[in-house]
């Protein structure tokens, strides 16, 4: 005998515990704060987006692998092993400082990136939110060349008076669905 | 038709001249898998990729997919990754620890050597059938240096180490620093670039000259505040580029101390430096202290002195190429250390690298406009230091001449020549 559903919409969540419902205001202002970065990195306002994560940051893309059922677990790799990325926010700084130069051959002429952000799951907890979003970044590079990127974006965000929504990204895991990455090289951000 | 006379109008070594064709034409290419893969060692992975029994991986050799194991008796095994039955992949996992691998068409079962250990439904191929016979391929010859696994599907090819030739000696000063000698980390970088292999792996074997205006904003945003450039390495007059009959080649810049890349972790800089004495004592001050350089081993597996990336550039059609970086460090270095290494090599040369970036833009540009008709047919100018003085290297006995120069990359194509030609009419 099944249990009868008190809120229908409940039983449509799969862990209502970890990812609770969101109160729409609470969806709206994550929703803006993902808008409001991706505007910025595709206008190409770097500096400006630097404004976003806070000072601990940890930026971190691992390597994803084809692994067999009994090795599943280990289908990222670890924080001792290769990555894609693994930032703290003085050398994110130093790549947009690269970018600065004019003269980084793989962002100059610019990439031309469109950064779609989405799927929203969220769990507040007691200096900020723990959230889940699913992006594609589309790269369009050169004449003719593109490349499309998609993921998981795993972030912690702190609350931080005066910043954009107030809200600061302390910690980024991406999570990319592509093993061998079919791109020359990955110059844009995530 | 490619015929020694057109090979020969491809590239000739002697006056430089090259034909952009090399990167674009597909005869070339079919004949490369031929003529050059299936007769050269090439890298399959690193022994710290298979701590214990069982342990796999699977590479490539060129095109081919190959796995690799531990196999029972502690040694290793490599056999081509197909399926004697219907051809699919036997092992369809990067890697793992496995007892057996069961094809996922029919259930074909494979040991760790190849073997055909089980074919279900097998009485229906009648009494004659014998499992030995319908192994899977093996990789005859497989052997390892320093923790190197190299694999040639050529039986004659002479040993390893003598294929290694003179550049074991500068690869010793990447994987035999101290004592313990190396390991990998975990994580391979795998990416794509449609470029011919050809353009990496010269590069890597013949250029230096590239890195100020190709690097030049990664160079920019590293820079000490006490920066002196002739310090550095941004300047060829106290560099040495070498190369060696089997087509091998690097170059590095002379240096009485550890003069480290400056886009290093700082705390790995402090370690190559802190470890010099150690170093000098096995390796001799000419190596211990030449802590950066480029490296490529004939024909298409390259490294980087101090970032201690190694690499291979596994060919996939005339333009295009699928990267296998991984990244090696003393297996005696504290964590710390190991830490900046691993840091220092992926903020370098992954595929997100400061430094790697820039490359891929160059050759994916050069594969796209060599596709003109006119452009395919353009010379390209392989002369610098045609006429410079060479002698051999009182170290390792490999030819050497300056920094700044095109005669390892003539060299490449003197060796890639000779191999493209055998039995060409």
């Amino acid at each position: 005998m099944s249990t009868p559903v008190e809120n229908p919409d409940e039983a449509f969540v799969a862990d209502p515990v970890a990812w609770p419902l969101l109160d729409p205001s609470a969806h709206a202002r994550l929703q803006q704060f993902y808008a409001l970065e991706a505007h910025l990195l595709d206008e190409r306002r770097f500096r400006d987006w630097l404004r976003l994560f806070a000072d601990d940051l940890h930026y971190w893309m691992p390597i994803r692998r084809v692994l067999p059922p009994r090795q599943r677990e280990l289908e990222f790799t670890g924080p001792d092993e290769l990555a894609q990325f693994d930032e703290n926010l003085a050398e994110l700084t130093q790549r947009v400082e690269k970018i600065e130069t004019g003269k980084a051959w793989a962002e100059e002429p610019p990439s031309r990136t469109r950064h779609l952000v989405t799927n929203v799951m969220a769990r507040e907890e007691s200096e900020g939110w723990s959230v889940r979003t699913a992006f594609i970044a589309y790269q369009s590079r050169s004449e003719r060349d593109s490349h499309a990127f998609v993921g998981e974006r795993r972030d912690q965000l702190i609350r931080a008076e005066g910043a954009p929504c107030g809200l600061l990204v302390r910690r980024r895991e991406i999570r990319l669905d592509h093993a061998t990455l079919v791109a020359p090289s990955l110059s844009i951000f995530f | 038709m490619l015929t020694s006379e057109r090979l020969a109008a491809l590239a000739d070594p002697d006056t430089g001249d090259v034909s952009a064709a090399i990167y674009t034409d597909e005869e070339v290419y079919r004949r490369e898998l031929d003529a050059i893969f299936r007769t050269s060692w090439l890298f399959l992975g690193h022994e710290s990729q298979l701590r214990k029994a069982g342990d796999f991986f699977t590479s490539y050799m060129a095109e081919d997919s190959v796995v690799v194991t531990r196999n029972r008796t502690g040694g290793i095994s490599a056999f081509l990754n197909v399926c004697r039955h219907r051809g699919m992949k036997i092992c369809r996992a990067e890697l793992g620890n496995a007892r057996a691998f069961q094809c996922t068409y029919h259930g074909w079962s494979y040991g760790l050597e190849g073997d055909l250990k089980a074919v279900p439904n097998q009485e229906a191929y009648g009494p004659d059938f014998a499992l030995e016979d319908w192994a899977a391929i093996p990789v005859p010859r497989v052997e390892s240096y320093k923790g190197m696994i190299f694999a040639t599907w050529n039986t004659d090819a002479v040993d390893l180490i003598d294929y290694l030739g003179e550049s074991a000696y500068y690869l010793d000063g990447v994987i035999d620093r101290l004592p313990g000698g190396s390991e990998v980390f975990g994580g391979i970088h795998k990416w794509v670039i449609d470029c011919n292999w050809k353009m990496p792996a010269e590069q890597f074997a013949s250029d230096m000259y590239h890195a100020a205006t190709s690097h030049v904003s990664a160079i920019a945003v590293n820079l000490p505040e006490d920066f002196d450039p002739l310090k550095h390495g941004l300047d060829q007059r106290d560099g040495v580029q070498y190369w060696s009959d089997e087509g091998h080649g690097g170059g590095y810049f002379l240096a009485d101390k550890p003069n480290p890349a400056i886009w290093l972790h700082p705390r790995a800089k402090e370690w190559l430096i802190s470890t010099y004495e150690e170093a000098e004592a096995r390796l001799g001050a000419h190596r211990a202290a030449h802590v950066s350089g480029h490296n490529t081993i004939f024909p298409n597996f390259s490294w980087l002195a101090g970032t201690n990336t190694i690499r291979v550039w596994h060919p996939r059609g005339a333009g295009k190429i699928e990267v296998w970086a991984w990244t090696i460090v003393d297996s005696g270095a504290p964590a710390d250390v190991k830490n900046a290494f691993r840091k220092g090599s992926l903020r370098a040369f992954g595929p997100s690298g400061l430094l790697e970036q820039d490359d891929g833009e160059n050759w994916v540009e050069i594969q796209k406009t060599m596709q003109g008709s006119v452009s395919r047919d353009t010379t390209l100018c392989y002369r610098m230091a045609l006429d410079a003085p060479i002698r051999r290297s009182e170290h390792s006995g490999a030819h050497e001449g300056p920094l700044f120069s095109d005669t390892a990359a003539r060299n490449f194509y003197r060796r890639w020549s000779a191999l493209m030609g055998s039995g060409l009419a």
